[in-house]
């Protein structure tokens, strides 16, 4: 029964971790970039849930999302629009210009120092089934993870916005000549992944002490590599990839001998490395994007 | 006056010039062939009338406006549709979905579902594969679905590049006939294409464009065109 508890830790990580990479996976799949700066937006959502720590909880969940969502539309208005017909190198730096830009700013506004967060006992309670355990928080996370992958699921195939932006996703040329304003779908796209990544930041950060100004440096990291190994360009795996790269790191930890658990990273990135070499292109390769 | 004009394009890609002062011309509810070899410019300047790219030089005229440098989405507006080369449907799409987002433009919202079923009227075999990825059609479906999105926007040019690209010469057949029953039904066509033959034999007039994009003869199309002599010239132009 141990292995059922590993697994079912396992599964809550996954989930989080797929909700990470489809914000970043959605808006490499309308325009081509790689938003290294996403990772700030989750550590935004971070520091606004301080901020917004006394408010009933509604107001922290609605202050959340719109602080996050308003960051993103004006990330891409003010700092891609500008650079979307560049190179992807160009989109690149810019990106990572960005992701340094908005550290430092919180570094200058919130301090050096992690700030703690308010901690919601509720979240903490375990439950047991016989020999199992499960929190709170890890039913939280699968039943928020499970509502946002049908709402997105089903706002991509049942409106009008959402088959433009598939639309945009396989072919930006012909997009344009149905005329499908590429202005208003990468928009909608950084809108959701805004939307998702407050949503991630809220589910990260209530199962952790504090936020800092460095928090969205790994968070980054790890949907990024999942998106890869999930496949660029496909929205199915990215959720594949984050969600196989938080129950394999989840089972490692679990798994490996105490004195190689330290080495857990590394063991997870060389089956990154594994994969990549049977599969260059991803678990799920999605057609015209280069690797 | 003409429907779609073109007066002295110029469209060159850095320092290589596609076409150098093209000038034809498309009259309403005509059906003109513009034909020549692979690589003459014949796909610039589809591109340069539908906003893909920016003629260096020259003017676009389309009913009664300069649309050169117009973007895809703004001539489309205005009425021009492509079925591109290679067809381009959205293969993760539905064909149901493919045919929406043909209409995205429209602003009588409430009569695209009407235009939907005219055109699984038209043509049955989108409304029989209506809920299948696209990119599981085969290469005619295809194409009979690439004009129908194209049809979607109700245009009142429509601009078709290379449409027998890759398909069965029965398919071929297929593809011209229902080309004939368009124009019979009123839609003013202008054909992009290398059968030659095939393509004057269905248009009312044809330009024979050789490299640079220059216009080598031009003349009246139909059943009657001396296609030998003309596709005598065309070869000639295939030796230069």
């Amino acid at each position: 029964m141990v292995w059922l508890q590993y697994v079912l830790d396992a599964i809550g990580t996954g989930a989080l971790y797929a909700l990470m990479t489809l914000g970043l996976a959605l808006v490499f799949s309308v325009m081509g970039l790689m938003n290294f700066a996403y990772g700030q937006l989750i550590m935004i959502g971070g520091f606004t849930m301080i901020m917004l720590r006394d408010q009933p909880w509604f107001v922290l969940i609605a202050g959340t999302i719109l602080a996050v969502v308003l960051v993103s539309v004006l990330m891409e208005r003010l700092a891609f629009r500008p650079v979307r017909h560049a190179s992807a190198m160009t989109m690149l730096i810019t990106s990572f210009a960005l992701a340094q830009f908005l550290q430092q700013a919180a570094r200058v506004a919130f301090g050096a120092n992690p700030k703690p967060l308010k901690q919601f006992d509720g979240l903490s309670k375990q439950y047991e089934l016989g020999s199992l355990r499960i929190s709170t928080m890890s039913i939280v996370t699968l039943v928020v993870t499970i509502i946002v992958l049908v709402s997105l699921a089903l706002l991509l195939r049942r409106t009008n916005i959402g088959i433009q932006l598939r639309a945009s996703t396989e072919d930006v040329e012909m997009a344009a000549l149905v005329g499908i304003k590429s202005n208003r779908v990468i928009a909608a796209a950084f809108v959701i992944s805004g939307t998702i990544a407050a949503i991630v930041a809220m589910l990260f950060f209530s199962s952790r002490t504090n936020v800092s100004w460095s928090s969205g440096e790994s968070i980054v990291l790890i949907a990024f590599v999942g998106s890869v190994i999930g496949g660029l360009g496909s929205m199915v795996g990215a959720a594949l990839g984050g969600f196989l790269m938080g129950f394999v790191y989840t089972m490692l930890n679990a798994l490996l001998p105490m004195e190689l658990r330290v080495f857990a990273d590394a063991f997870l990135y060389l089956l990154v490395i594994v994969v990549l070499l049977i599969r260059p292109a991803g678990l799920v390769a999605a057609k015209g994007v280069r690797v | 006056m003409s429907l779609l004009e073109l007066r002295g394009v110029r469209i060159a890609y850095g320092q290589a010039i596609a076409v150098q002062g093209l000038d034809l011309h498309l009259d309403e509810g005509e059906f003109v062939s513009l034909i020549g070899h692979n690589g003459v410019g014949k796909s610039s300047t589809v591109k340069a009338i539908s906003g893909l790219v920016k003629p260096t030089a020259g003017t676009i005229t389309f009913d009664g406006q300069e649309i050169q440098g117009h973007d895809p989405g703004a001539t489309l507006r205005l009425g021009v549709a492509v079925v591109p080369e290679g067809r381009h449907i959205f293969t993760r799409l539905t064909v149901r979905e493919n045919l929406t987002v043909g209409a995205t433009v429209r602003k009588d919202r409430a009569e695209v579902t009407a235009s939907y079923e005219e055109m699984v009227g038209r043509f049955p075999v989108l409304g029989k594969y209506s809920e299948r990825m696209a990119g599981l059609l085969s290469g005619g479906e295809q194409q009979q679905l690439a004009i129908a999105r194209a049809l979607m926007s109700k245009p009142k040019l429509l601009l078709l590049d290379e449409p027998s690209l890759g398909l069965a010469p029965q398919i071929v057949d297929q593809v011209f006939e229902l080309l004939v029953e368009l124009r019979g039904q009123g839609t003013t066509i202008l054909l992009v294409e290398q059968n030659a033959a095939q393509a004057i034999r269905v248009s009312d007039r044809y330009y024979l464009m050789r490299t640079g994009g220059v216009i080598e003869a031009q003349g009246q199309g139909g059943e009657n065109a001396d296609v030998a002599s003309i596709g005598s010239a065309y070869l000639h132009m295939g030796k230069d």
